[in-house]
């Protein structure tokens, strides 16, 4: 019994280590637009340059990058450390094309999960996701 | 055939007991505020004109800290509103637009939800370990074999309160979650159009 008893500390040693949190990269997280060569306006815009043909808010999926149409801009980050090449801003500012009037930013997310199973595996990830509409 | 019963049992409470999560969304829709607030150099203004940056002076910088904090397993959604604070730092700086409105995340801690996760899951297996120890010890006392239950007794206890204790601190471990968010920017205020001319002049 002394011997069963004295696995505990070593299981338990193993089981916490196993649980540590991998570092995130903070620097895909920040919201930074200060180089948007056209106005981005994180306030509601009531009476703005005529909306026109606005392209619809995007949603944006870790992994998928900016290759596919009206995508995401999302960071995410798991025990294998899979990660989006680019931020977030990064991604809004590289839809900005020479048509672009201003842009109008939806929504702001910032989302954290954790999740720990038996055994030691687990899931973290850290996203951040904007909402975003092109006025012309 | 009981053995594979108790198995199969054994088995779904630990899945069940195993599995925690966390999850701390910290959300912020588009600012109801009376005066342009832009993440980038130009805005829109009222009016709705763009206003680009050599028609306007920085008359303040402005850096403040957020924090979104959740339960530890639990999924928590929080909306950020920074009306309030936007609406002290502008009318303080006589200003008349935001510009550059920048978000860093500082960290994000996820509190006490490793930590808790593990030391119930681990608590949780010793203590089923312990309780299947108990009823093999009591199924050795039912029939007559007393040196072998005493041990089977003896250490399933053991394994069952040291789980049971385990699992206990695991849930007193209740830090919370939370992002620390840090929100920085330029107060600015247009210029006059006579002067505004006058510059492009």
């Amino acid at each position: 019994m002394g011997s069963l008893a004295g696995c505990f500390p070593i299981v338990l040693a193993v089981t916490l280590a196993a649980c540590a949190t991998p570092a995130f990269s903070r620097d895909l997280l920040v919201l930074d637009l200060t180089r948007a060569p056209v106005p981005v306006m994180i306030s509601q815009v009531k009476r703005g340059p005529r909306p026109g043909a606005a392209r619809v808010a995007n949603e944006f999926t870790d992994p998928t990058p900016a290759t596919e149409p009206d995508t995401i801009f999302t960071y995410g980050q798991n025990y294998t450390l899979e990660r989006s090449r680019f931020g977030a801003s990064e991604q809004l500012l590289r839809r900005i094309g020479s048509d672009t009037g201003w842009v109008q930013i939806g929504e702001i997310v910032f989302s954290a999960s954790d999740s720990s199973q038996l055994g030691g595996s687990g899931h973290t990830r850290r996203e951040l996701s904007l909402q975003s509409a092109e006025r012309q | 055939m009981k053995g594979r019963a108790l198995g199969l049992v054994l088995a779904a409470a630990l899945t069940s007991v195993g599995c925690y999560s966390t999850s701390n969304v910290a959300r912020m829709p588009p600012l109801e505020t009376s005066y342009p607030v832009s993440a980038s150099p130009s805005y829109v203004s009222v009016d709705g004109t763009i206003v680009d940056p050599s028609e306007y002076r920085v008359v303040d910088s402005f850096g403040f800290e957020r924090q979104v904090a959740g339960p530890r397993h639990t999924d928590s959604d929080t909306t950020l509103h920074l009306e309030p604070d936007l609406d002290r730092i502008v009318h303080k700086a006589h200003g008349d637009a935001v510009t550059q409105l920048k978000v860093d995340v500082i960290d994000y801690d996820p509190g006490s939800h490793q930590v808790s996760a593990g030391l119930k899951q681990i608590g949780w297996m010793f203590s089923l370990s312990g309780a299947c120890g108990l009823a093999l010890g009591g199924a050795m006392a039912a029939n007559h074999d007393s040196d072998n239950a005493t041990g089977a007794l003896a250490a399933g206890g053991a394994f069952a309160a040291l789980g049971l204790t385990t699992v206990l601190i695991g849930s007193l471990l209740s830090s919370p979650a939370h992002w620390r968010l840090w929100f920085s920017g330029h107060v600015v205020q247009r210029n006059e159009p006579a002067a505004a001319s006058l510059g492009a002049q």
